[in-house]
């Protein structure tokens, strides 16, 4: 007795639009990072779900691939925060609109 | 043999490549050198050349033809080729020749300049152009020299770029050329149209089916029409009414350039052009008519400027036009053979003058108005003597180089169009006049040279005084090359497989009796007129002397009808169409993108949060997009 896909994949949605929604109202980077990870988390839940429900071992792989990389995207990531901070005393990204049109 | 004939204009090439590139690093002695030695063995190539025509049974040399342009499916095929034969063969050794004696001339007069390496860069570049323009052997390659010589005019005129007056100068004799160009072009498309090849010699050549004229039949009227078209190029190069206002303009140039290019030889292009299409010429009674007309005309036009003149250069460059109408004159009347040698012999003693008025104008800081000279002859011993043999050949005083020569196109204008010679005769009353007139104010009478300058007189050097003795020497032997009145004809012999030689006359006596009277008497009155000259005595500015002055106001004539016309014309243009026109257009433009940008980089916020918020939202409707158009697919 399994849990059918259709649940995995409501529950993957509903992660991806929570994530969706912390990244864009947070103003804290620490929290978008949080949130990011989730969306990222969302899709690997979705990944292992198709994967278990094909039959394909990809789906697995393919998670691990996205683990590592979003573990070197957060460090990479942290280093740039560590980097803004230390120039401008402030990592509130409403206020860092260096690229304002 | 050939490959000689390559040489001829490809040594000055190298020689103006290596200073027009690396010369102002050379120093000023290297690269004099180069500039020199380069035109002396084009000299030396000129003479080889030359002494292989003498030798071929055909009396010409020709090179190999190099593919150059050619249309498919016309008999329109023009190759890079060269052909010397004894017309172009002896102004070939007058372009090199002279060339070199006035860059040896130039290595010291130039001396101290700060563009000293372009300068024979330039100089080099033009006897290369000019090599081309009379060795080729098709119209097209001619044309090519022919406007290669007016670029190095153009640039050797405005050659002190700083000098405003030298400029307008530049600009004015490129563009009063450019005019007989366009006629020059024309007659090159009509001869095109008749003889159906641009090549001038060779089975098909046009000069090969001008001889052929039973074979070869062109109506009188389209040779009529293309003699005109030619003699109108003639007239641009050669400055001749109503085109010759651009040499008197021309001395703005440096005095060597003024005696090399407006002296002694490109301005005789017009005359090598007429008298390489003489056939044509004699086919057209009308237009041998407007030659020698026009010719006659600018002869005495110029000469009555001459009179007038006050700068030293302008009575030499007014004197130039005269006697450049005067070989129009020997043309128009059929007398070719006289007209390549006044060429010959009006560049030896041309350039000597203008040379010697050089190294005046050199002694004296760069002085070159009459007013201010005389007393030189004890000052400038060499120049002196070198100056006065020139006045003398060029006054036509026996037995001088210039005597001959014009002697022959006097004769020549005497049998054939008497009216013509009657202004023929007047011009050469006038020259013997003005030129007596430039040597007393320059060399005789009191000094009126300032003090400081007097005692500051440059002394020329080696490198000045041997071009003017070569020049002099030759001023006064070339004549007999051909004097036939003393049964010496070598010039009409050596041309004779060209240009036939001319049946004896019997005016000969009477025509060189008038001459000689003529010369000296006109050379007395100059004498006895200006022997005490003082500032503020004799002619000075009453109407007909101001008149004068201005070679009977053609200048204003052309400002009048042309230039302000012109200006007023860009000025309209500018404003109207210009201004209010395309630039409204393109304000349009401009703004209208300036529109579209405003209102766009509100999108671009800096806030990370938006630029997410629009990527989630594009995302979802591609997906969208995608689903919907896919399930419909699917059906």
């Amino acid at each position: 007795m399994s849990i059918p896909l259709n649940y995995y994949i409501v529950l993957s949605m509903i992660l991806f639009s929570l994530g969706i929604a912390g990244v864009t109202t947070r103003r804290n980077p620490i929290l978008i990072f949080m949130s990011i990870e989730l969306m990222l988390n969302a899709v690997n839940l979705s990944l292992i779900a198709f994967g278990r429900y094909l039959g394909d071992a990809g789906g697995q792989m393919l998670t691990i691939f996205v683990m590592a990389v979003a573990a070197a995207e957060v460090s990479v990531g942290l280093g740039i925060l560590i980097a803004i901070f230390r120039t401008k005393d402030n990592v509130d990204v409403d206020v860092l609109n260096g690229l304002k049109g | 043999m050939s490959t000689i004939l390559w040489l001829v204009p490809l040594i000055p090439l190298i020689g103006a490549i290596i200073n027009g590139t690396i010369g102002s690093k050379l120093g000023e002695r290297l690269s004099s050198g180069i500039a020199i030695i380069s035109v002396i063995a084009a000299f030396i190539a000129a003479i080889a050349v030359v002494s292989g025509v003498s030798s071929s049974p055909g009396h010409f040399v020709e090179s190999n033809a190099v593919a150059w342009m050619s249309v498919p499916g016309t008999p329109l095929s023009i190759p890079f080729s060269f052909h010397v034969d004894p017309l172009n063969g002896g102004m070939l050794l007058v372009i090199t020749g002279v060339g070199a004696l006035i860059h040896i001339y130039s290595a010291s007069y130039m001396h101290g300049d700060k563009g000293y390496s372009r300068y024979f860069a330039y100089l080099n570049l033009f006897v290369f152009f000019m090599a081309v323009l009379v060795m080729a052997g098709n119209l097209p390659l001619l044309f090519v020299g022919w406007e290669g010589v007016g670029l190095a005019s153009y640039l050797l005129i405005g050659f002190w770029q700083e000098k405003w007056s030298a400029t307008q100068a530049a600009k004015k004799a490129f563009i009063v050329n450019r005019i007989g160009d366009v006629a020059l072009l024309i007659a090159m498309f009509m001869l095109y149209r008749e003889f159906k090849t641009l090549n001038l010699y060779g089975e098909t050549g046009i000069l090969t089916q001008l001889t052929a004229s039973s074979a070869f039949h062109v109506e009188t009227g389209v040779a009529t029409a293309i003699a005109l078209l030619l003699f109108g190029g003639a007239a641009g190069k050669s400055a001749q009414l109503p085109l010759f206002v651009w040499l008197p303009d021309a001395m703005e140039g440096p005095t060597p350039v003024s005696a090399l290019i407006h002296a002694a030889t490109m301005v005789t292009a017009g005359i090598y052009l007429v008298c390489r299409f003489h056939l044509l010429f004699e086919m057209s009674p009308l237009a041998m008519q407007v030659v020698a007309w026009t010719g006659g005309l600018t002869a005495l036009v110029a000469a009555c400027a001459g009179v007038a003149q006050w700068d030293i250069k302008k009575v030499l460059a007014y004197s130039t036009v005269s006697q450049l109408g005067l070989m129009f004159v020997a043309c128009g009347c059929g007398a070719f053979t006289a007209a390549m040698f006044h060429v010959t012999t009006h560049a030896f003693f041309k350039a000597l003058l203008f040379l010697g008025a050089g190294a005046v104008i050199h002694a004296l800081h760069g002085e070159q108005d009459m007013r201010k000279m005389g007393g030189l002859a004890s000052k400038i011993k060499s120049t002196h003597l070198l100056v006065l043999i020139g006045t003398i050949a060029i006054a036509g005083i026996p037995p001088l180089a210039g005597f001959w020569s014009k002697d022959e196109i006097l004769l020549a204008a005497f049998d054939h169009n008497r009216p013509v010679y009657g202004l023929a005769a007047a011009t050469s009353a006038l020259t013997a006049f003005y030129m007596w007139r430039m040597y007393m104010l320059t060399f005789q009478g009191s000094s009126r040279v300032d003090e400081h300058t007097v005692h500051h007189l440059h002394h020329p050097d080696t490198r000045i005084v041997l071009p003017l003795t070569i020049l002099g020497i030759l001023s006064v032997v070339a004549g007999f090359l051909n004097a036939p009145a003393v049964g010496l004809h070598f010039y009409s012999d050596w041309l004779a497989p060209v240009i036939p030689s001319p049946e004896h006359s019997h005016n000969s006596g009477l025509v060189m009796g008038i001459s000689v009277v003529v010369a000296l008497v006109a050379s007395a009155i100059s004498v006895a007129k200006y022997k005490s000259y003082k500032v503020g005595t004799g002619d000075k500015t009453s109407p007909v002397f101001a008149f004068f002055a201005s070679a009977l106001r053609f200048d204003d004539l052309y400002a009048a009808i042309v230039v302000k016309p012109l200006t007023a014309a860009a000025a309209w243009s500018n404003l109207s169409v210009e201004r209010n026109g395309a630039r409204g257009l393109l304000r349009i433009g401009h703004s209208s993108v300036d529109f579209v940008g405003k209102s766009v980089r509100r999108w671009q916020s800096g806030i990370v949060g938006d630029y997410i918020l629009s990527m989630a939202i594009c995302l979802i409707v591609i997906v969208s997009v995608v689903l919907i158009a896919g399930t419909r697919g699917g059906n």
